[in-house]
């Protein structure tokens, strides 16, 4: 059976409730109400084995050292394993990520989601006893609800259409590496186009639900609410938590034909609530055995 | 010798035109016709549109790769799709065969199985990390340089003490190269998961046409937080619209507009980088040629030593709209209002 693990918001206790009741901003509510459902529907009764904690595409949003230690306590006061989420690291702010992983290291067994090569050499380097686990930024796939969810019906079977769907964990070079430097498992959002739903040999897969990230980056549409400047578009280098107060909804116009999905943006990143074929599609694999764990998110990322 | 102009080309009769404008290095795409008859147009095999943005037959890139040489310059062939499963890997693997054989100085690949891959089938051709890789960091350039790769492109967003740091870190393990003129990207290439085919275009340029609304976190919104989101998004447009550079409009000099880091190359000689990309490859020729003249006049008085504030200042006025260059609109290497990092 799958096993799941909640993806918590901050380092606090939590009592078993929905997860709909995480939610800050109402479009993700509806999210997260339909992923209760399809809990309580395939997997009446189970209980989180697992909290993943942190943030996986914002530096500045990065927990201190204290509440990541924090976040793990909770997790083994639950009787849960514990998995902590790093960002992009860029050189600017690749200093702040060792102390976490130091205070992280001194503990019990902890996995560490990477989402770029730099952070896997320095767990590798200097952090061997967290094991690293490839992140989805890193295990690339095209996730544009705009046009791919129409690929099922418009790209004929064959090639092309595997090409489509695949992700990177498809490359058994690319799997090879990741042996190579440690790497005990690899997270997934489900395709909106079908794929990332299977785990490889070796590789145990982890498929997040109910969002998924369509696009990320250092130049933060939220951050630039802190001032007038017209060139203030850039890599953020300060940040005032701007993303916190407000979800942007975009919706595509449906005279272009794209996909009925909206985007989320929040601050630096973009997602897309999980369709609910894709849910069910997800829920059902999960079930055939394709993947091992489940992780849920608690709503969209918060700053601890 | 550092600081190379590394043009973008899509067919050999744009060669003599930039070896004129005094490109140093060039880079390009190859995508076959039977790539397009077996993955069709939606499966991109590098980062440019199969149709406009790379050449069309090995004929034509043998036609290139024997003109650049005969002139003393290199050809860079990209394979810098953001991941290659195996399905498309076997194709990928071939047609680095075909590159090599055509004589291809080096491939530019983004998806860390392609380059174990390419090392493992023997294929010996020095690889430039794409970077869509991304390689944002002194430990991610060493990671790549640990795998063999001779040159790493650095992303689009590091600022420029970032790459000076990562220049200093890494200094002698692999060649650098930043981008100098053109197209800048919204979010990171690196991990963009968009598509940007032609039937539906980038998603950041094609946000525009969206319908928003903004979510209060908790409680709703006043109409002074609704009206600051708004007037912020719209700006974000206008900063997409310029990330395009306007192809449709000349400088009051005839220069191209675009993201420029022109006044930042006395910062690159500094740093030591190896190689300027001039982006483009799917642009018309002659904002292709004008990028490159543009971008070699300066360059050359770097080369000659010039003082620095003499530099900076030619730089911002070579498009004869100093307004727009003063504005920081098209600058790609602002110093970010903190400076420095950590």
């Amino acid at each position: 059976m799958v096993a799941l693990a909640l993806y918590l918001p901050r380092p606090e206790k939590v009592e078993p409730r929905s997860l709909a009741s995480f939610a800050r901003h109402e479009s993700e509510r509806r999210a997260l109400e339909r992923l209760d459902a399809m809990v309580a529907e395939f997997l009446p009764g189970a209980k989180a084995g697992r909290f993943y904690f942190g943030n996986e595409f914002c530096a500045h949003l990065l927990p201190t050292p204290e509440q990541a230690v924090a976040a793990r306590v909770v997790a083994e006061e639950a009787g849960c394993a514990f998995t902590f989420c790093a960002p992009p690291m860029a050189e600017g702010e690749f200093g702040r990520l060792a102390p976490i992983l130091r205070a992280l290291a001194g503990g019990g067994a902890c996995e560490v989601v990477f989402q770029d090569w730099g952070t896997l050499r320095l767990l590798r380097r200097e952090f061997p006893s967290l094991l690293p686990v490839l992140g989805r930024l890193l295990n690339k796939g095209l996730r544009d609800p705009r046009v791919t969810p129409r690929y099922a019906e418009a790209v004929p079977p064959g090639e092309a259409r595997a090409a489509l769907r695949a992700d990177a964990a498809g490359s058994t070079p690319l799997l090879a590496l990741l042996q190579a430097n440690g790497v005990g498992r690899i997270e997934s959002d489900p395709l909106p186009q079908g794929g990332g739903l299977r785990g490889r040999p070796g590789f145990p897969l982890s498929v997040t639900l109910p969002f998924g990230v369509v696009t990320t980056g250092r130049i933060c549409l939220a951050a630039a609410l802190r001032d007038d400047r017209k060139d203030r578009f850039e890599p953020v280098s300060r940040c005032g938590r701007e993303c916190q107060s407000h979800l942007t909804v975009f919706e595509a116009p449906a005279a272009a034909g794209f996909a009925p999905i909206p985007l989320f943006e929040k601050g630096n990143t973009y997602f897309f609530p999980q369709p609910e074929g894709t849910l069910r599609a997800a829920f059902e694999a999960a079930a055939s055995g394709e993947f091992d764990r489940l992780v849920l998110q608690a709503g969209l990322p918060q700053w601890a | 010798m550092g600081l190379k102009l590394t043009a973008p080309i899509r067919h050999p009769e744009e060669l003599e035109m930039l070896l004129a404008a005094g490109a140093d290095e060039f880079y390009c795409g190859a995508v076959p016709r039977e790539w397009l008859e077996r993955f069709t147009g939606a499966v991109w095999l590098n980062r440019r549109s199969p149709i406009g943005g790379n050449l069309e037959t090995l004929g034509d890139l043998r036609r290139l790769i024997d003109g650049a040489h005969a002139a003393g310059r290199p050809v860079f062939l990209t394979l810098n799709a953001p991941l290659y499963a195996d399905g498309t890997l076997r194709a990928v693997l071939e047609l680095a065969r075909a590159y090599r054989d055509a004589g291809a100085d080096a491939l530019i690949v983004a998806d860390p199985g392609a380059i174990v891959a390419l090392r493992e089938e023997g294929i010996a051709v020095p690889i430039h990390l794409s970077s869509l890789a991304p390689a944002l960091s002194a430990e991610a350039v060493a990671f790549f340089a640990d795998l063999g790769v001779a040159r790493v492109i650095l992303p689009r967003h590091l600022r420029l003490a970032e790459i000076a740091s990562i220049a200093e870190r890494t200094r002698g393990r692999v060649e650098l190269e930043v981008f100098l003129l053109n197209d800048g990207c919204a979010w990171e290439e690196g991990t963009c998961m968009t598509t940007h085919h032609h039937a539906v275009g980038a998603l950041c340029s094609g946000l525009a046409g969206f319908g928003h609304r903004f979510e209060g976190a908790g409680r709703a919104l006043s109409e002074a937080e609704v009206a600051s989101l708004e007037r912020n998004l719209s700006d974000w447009h206008a900063f997409v619209a310029d990330l395009g550079g306007h192809p449709d409009r000349l400088s009051p000099a005839g220069l191209p507009y675009g993201p420029c880091g022109l006044c930042a190359l006395p910062a690159f000689a500094r740093a030591g980088i190896d190689a300027l990309k001039i982006v483009g490859r799917e642009h018309a020729p002659i904002r292709k040629f004008l990028s490159v003249k543009m971008a070699r006049a300066i360059l050359d008085r770097v080369r000659r030593g010039e003082e620095e504030a003499a530099l900076v200042e030619a730089a911002k006025s070579i498009r004869g709209d100093r307004p727009s260059c003063d504005s920081g609109r098209f600058c790609a290497y602002r110093p970010g209002p903190a400076g420095g990092i950590d």
